[in-house]
């Protein structure tokens, strides 16, 4: 009996899928390396490095770039500005959707030295953030109905409310949490469709406009992958959103020129955007250690 | 043990107690509410393909009914889907070559057909993969023939205290007696009413899963919104002898429209009744049933990207 139970826990066990685990960001990740930056301490005239890894979680190749930078002046040496370095990823490796491999690379940073500290000078901030562009895709099937009052011998409701698996979405940092789809009658050979789109945001990171504009911009683009007809959305300026909270409503409307009474199309929602993660994640003050308060030369 | 026998034994008995017992047909027909039915053709389309890929589209056809559908009358269209999207064409597409009925005694089995629609290709963006349900409709024009043995009596028969060849009561539809279609009379009684005649009630019913539409109507015409409104459930009913009256909408004679949309149908129809008779007679009535029936089938498409 003993050894029974043994082998249920031993099958069980083997039944729990693979061990990569997705990352909460939904994208690009960032981890520093123990010691680099030492949290522990810095201590002047003693070179330190920074160090990261970055892991791709996203099934596509990523362009970005990773900065370290510390919170004292240039004076004192240390990180002089921002010292920054370009990066090209390649995709997570997922099968049937589910995470097979993730792609992974280190970015060494210095070394650094600081020197003539002031008196009184106690700590410093290091900080690594990587920022990268990227797209988030959401598909999601709606049943288009000249006139919605007409019964179809098939379900078509196209006032409706599309969320979690009723849509396909790309993992991404920002998404499209849900949908909600209402179509006027037709009129001059056009239907009008209203969508109230709700973006959401992970909880850690920003959305930036690209590499270069930390403006919380995220571009949108609402369209049937076969209908005609164009979306204009209140809320979305030259085609961006500001994107500063974790969720963002947009009402959405455009003319569809239907091709038939009722048949299924595409949503495709595509969002372009860039994407700031920082780390340490909250920030953390590293101690710094004068050579005179030490007694050291 | 002895016990457990009983019980078999008893359970055995009411299993066969169970069984419905079947009439033999007396009618002329087969009988049954079947029509044609529509399926799409095993791997036509296969169900998950990639964008790009051509995969063929094939449905077949077969007439289970009683009702020879002339060739090129019949059409078969794909819906549900955005037909650019997929290459396909939205036209209804005439079927050639007749839909033979079956007939009792001589061809247990109606007619057959496969319809190509050509291939279709998927080459739109793909996100992952996209779940479609490609659907397909024959809109075929039916007929459903009923011939009832009714029994030609009146109050002056009845009274003069002749002999009765036949009684008015109770259900005058027997097995066969109405033929195999998705429409059917589904009941047929009579009384006396007047001196010399009998009245009719007769119930109409779509007992398929498809939908009835208006013989006149064009299989386009119930895809609008606006003018299958006229059309649906609409059925055409001729009688004979031409001196059964029905009360139609608008008007009293022996042919008419009904509206089955909506659940069976009654309707209330006389016939005079020969005064010369000495006694009741059997007198058969035929019930002619014309509609256009829509049917249809649907497969799942999974589209990778």
């Amino acid at each position: 009996m003993k050894y029974f139970l043994l082998f249920v826990l031993i099958f069980l066990a083997g039944c729990s899928g693979t061990s990569t685990i997705k990352s909460d960001v939904g994208g690009v990740d960032i981890f520093l390396v123990e010691g680099k930056p030492p949290f522990d301490g810095i201590y002047e005239e003693r070179p330190f490095a920074v160090e990261a890894i970055l892991k791709n979680y996203l099934d596509r190749d990523v362009n970005g770039e990773i900065c370290t930078y510390d919170s004292l002046g240039d004076e004192f040496g240390g990180i002089e500005r921002v010292d920054c370095k370009g990066f090209t990823m390649d995709p997570a490796i997922y099968l049937e959707g589910e995470l097979i491999d993730v792609a992974e690379q280190r970015y060494s940073f210095g070394p650094y030295i600081y020197t003539k500290l002031p008196l009184g000078l106690e700590d410093t901030n290091i900080n690594v953030d990587v920022t990268y562009l990227t797209q988030s895709r959401i598909s999601a099937p709606v049943c288009l109905k000249k006139d919605p009052s007409f019964k179809t011998d098939f379900p078509c409701d196209s006032d409706t409310i599309l969320k979690g698996e009723d849509m396909r979405r790309d993992f991404a940092p920002v998404t499209v949490k849900e949908i909600s789809t209402k179509m006027l009658p037709e009129a001059n050979a056009k239907n009008t469709m209203v969508l109230d789109l709700t973006l959401e945001k992970e909880k850690r990171g920003f959305v930036v406009k690209d590499l270069n504009n930390n403006e919380p911009l995220l571009g949108v683009d609402v369209k049937f992958a076969g209908t005609p007809g164009t979306f204009s959305c209140i809320g979305l300026r030259d085609g961006f959103v500001k994107m500063t909270n974790e969720n963002v409503k947009l009402r959405c409307s455009g003319d569809l020129t239907l091709s038939d009474t009722a048949y299924v199309d595409a949503l495709d929602i595509t969002l372009n955007f860039g994407y700031k993660l920082v780390a340490p994640d909250p920030a953390q003050a590293i101690k710094i250690y004068r050579l005179d308060d030490i007694g050291g030369k | 043990m002895k016990r457990m026998c009983l019980l078999l034994v008893g359970i055995l008995f009411l299993v066969a107690g169970c069984k419905e017992e079947t009439v033999e047909g007396i009618g002329p027909f087969i009988g049954g509410v079947d029509g044609v039915t529509i399926s799409f053709k095993e791997g036509a389309p296969i169900t998950e393909f990639s964008k790009g890929e051509s995969v063929p589209v094939s449905v077949l056809l077969k007439n289970n009914g009683e009702y020879t559908i002339p060739s090129g009358f019949a059409y078969v269209r794909l819906y549900g889907i955005k037909h650019d999207n997929f290459g396909l064409s939205p036209t209804y597409t005439p079927i050639s070559g007749e839909l033979r009925g079956a007939q009792k005694d001589f061809l247990e089995e109606g007619g057959e057909q496969e319809v190509s629609f050509g291939s279709l290709t998927y080459n739109l963006d793909v996100r992952g993969k996209l779940d479609q349900t490609l659907r397909a409709k024959i809109c075929y024009p039916y007929k459903t023939e009923a011939r009832i043995n009714t029994c030609a009596s009146s109050r002056e028969i009845s009274e003069a205290g002749s002999d009765e060849v036949c009684t008015v009561e109770g259900e005058k539809i027997v097995s066969g007696g109405v033929s195999k279609a998705p429409v059917q009379l589904t009941s047929f009684t009579e009384r006396l009413i007047g001196t010399d005649q009998v009245a009719f009630t007769m119930e109409f019913a779509n007992q398929h899963t498809g939908e009835v539409f208006n013989s006149e109507g064009k299989c386009e015409d119930f895809d609008d919104a606006t003018t299958s409104l006229s059309h649906a459930g609409m059925i055409k009913i001729d009688l004979f002898p031409e001196d059964v009256i029905c009360s139609f909408v608008g008007q009293d004679a022996n042919s008419g429209y009904l509206n089955v949309k909506d659940g069976p149908k009654k309707l209330v129809c006389t016939m005079t009744v020969n005064s010369a008779a000495d006694s009741s007679y059997v007198e058969e009535v035929t019930v002619n049933v014309d509609y256009k029936y829509i049917d249809s089938t649907s497969v799942d498409l999974t589209i990778l990207g």
